[in-house]
């Protein structure tokens, strides 16, 4: 996955949102990304040596990201349990949790 | 190009599994202030001219950071109470009536790289010679930092007291020329 636009097709592959129009916005996938990467200044600031926390927008859809290799999927899995967090009615909270439990627990632990 | 660290990076990467190679640049940085702090391996002689009258000298290496001044000469025969007060501006005891050339030895240590992907330079004989020093510090620091998927105090622990003991084996070797069973000072020949 070297671009945004990669993570966004996997994204919506787990998220079964293949077909337009998107259940789920490409603006609030991109914003669980962001938030992702401020979740692991947090908890990682080593992945963050010598540079600023990333921000992306729609407009870098096409660009290569920076995601420190080995921890794209944990990104993804950010990226998925935050947009399920909000109330719809094809998801449950306890779904969303577990995604960003995950990611937690990739960016914290062997597992 | 290959770096010198590439082997020192390519055992760390496999020895901390989800270590992010920022990290361990950033670290190995710190690995080397201490090494060449505490085993003043990293020695430069430079040249430099006092003129007569005055008691200061500027002197600028041409990599690294200057640490100390081990040893001044002038014509091969030591000079002594030579100070450096700050970092390459050396101070003589008193002025001289002439003009003289000195040569310095001075303790080195690295500078700051200035990009992200940059390694500290340092002389590639001492990456060569010492990898096993550097590789243990920086396993050492790195499996200090709290809360990673390798964080290993005890491990920290084990690489922090070999990382101690190749500092003192280094300086050591150094120290008496890298010679078996020698020490520094010998009886003069007289033959």
């Amino acid at each position: 996955m070297k671009t945004i636009q990669d993570l966004l097709t996997a994204s919506r592959a787990l998220l079964q949102d293949q077909m337009e129009p998107y259940r789920y916005p490409t603006a609030d996938l991109i914003m669980g990304l962001n938030l992702g990467l401020t979740e692991a200044y947090r908890l990682r600031p080593d992945m963050f040596v010598r540079r600023e926390v990333p921000f992306f927008t729609i407009a870098d859809i096409l660009n290569s990201h920076t995601l420190p290799q080995g921890y794209q999927s944990a990104f993804l899995y950010y990226m998925i349990g935050h947009v399920q967090l909000r109330d719809a009615e094809d998801t449950q909270d306890a779904r969303a949790g577990v995604f960003i439990n995950k990611f937690t627990t990739q960016l914290l632990g062997m597992a | 190009m290959a770096s010198p660290f590439d082997r020192i990076m390519n055992t760390a990467r496999m020895r901390l599994p989800g270590a992010v190679d920022d990290a361990m640049r950033q670290e190995l940085f710190e690995v080397c202030l201490d090494f060449f702090r505490d085993a003043a391996i990293w020695q430069d002689d430079i040249e430099f001219v006092l003129l007569a009258g005055g008691i200061r000298a500027e002197v600028f290496p041409q990599a690294g950071r200057i640490l100390k001044i081990m040893e001044v000469k002038a014509d091969g025969r030591k000079c002594f109470g030579f100070r450096m007060d700050d970092e390459g501006v050396i101070v003589a005891p008193h002025p001289f009536s002439k003009t003289i050339v000195y040569t310095a030895t001075f303790m080195m240590t690295v500078t700051d790289p200035v990009t992200r992907d940059a390694f500290p330079i340092i002389p590639l004989e001492i990456v060569g010679r010492h990898h096993n020093v550097f590789l243990e510090g920086l396993l050492a620091k790195m499996m200090s930092h709290p809360s990673k998927p390798y964080t290993n105090i005890q491990m920290a622990a084990y690489h922090q007291n070999r990382f101690k003991g190749s500092i003192s084996r280094a300086r050591n070797e150094k120290h008496t020329g890298n010679a078996m069973g020698a020490q520094r000072w010998t009886f003069p020949r007289f033959s």
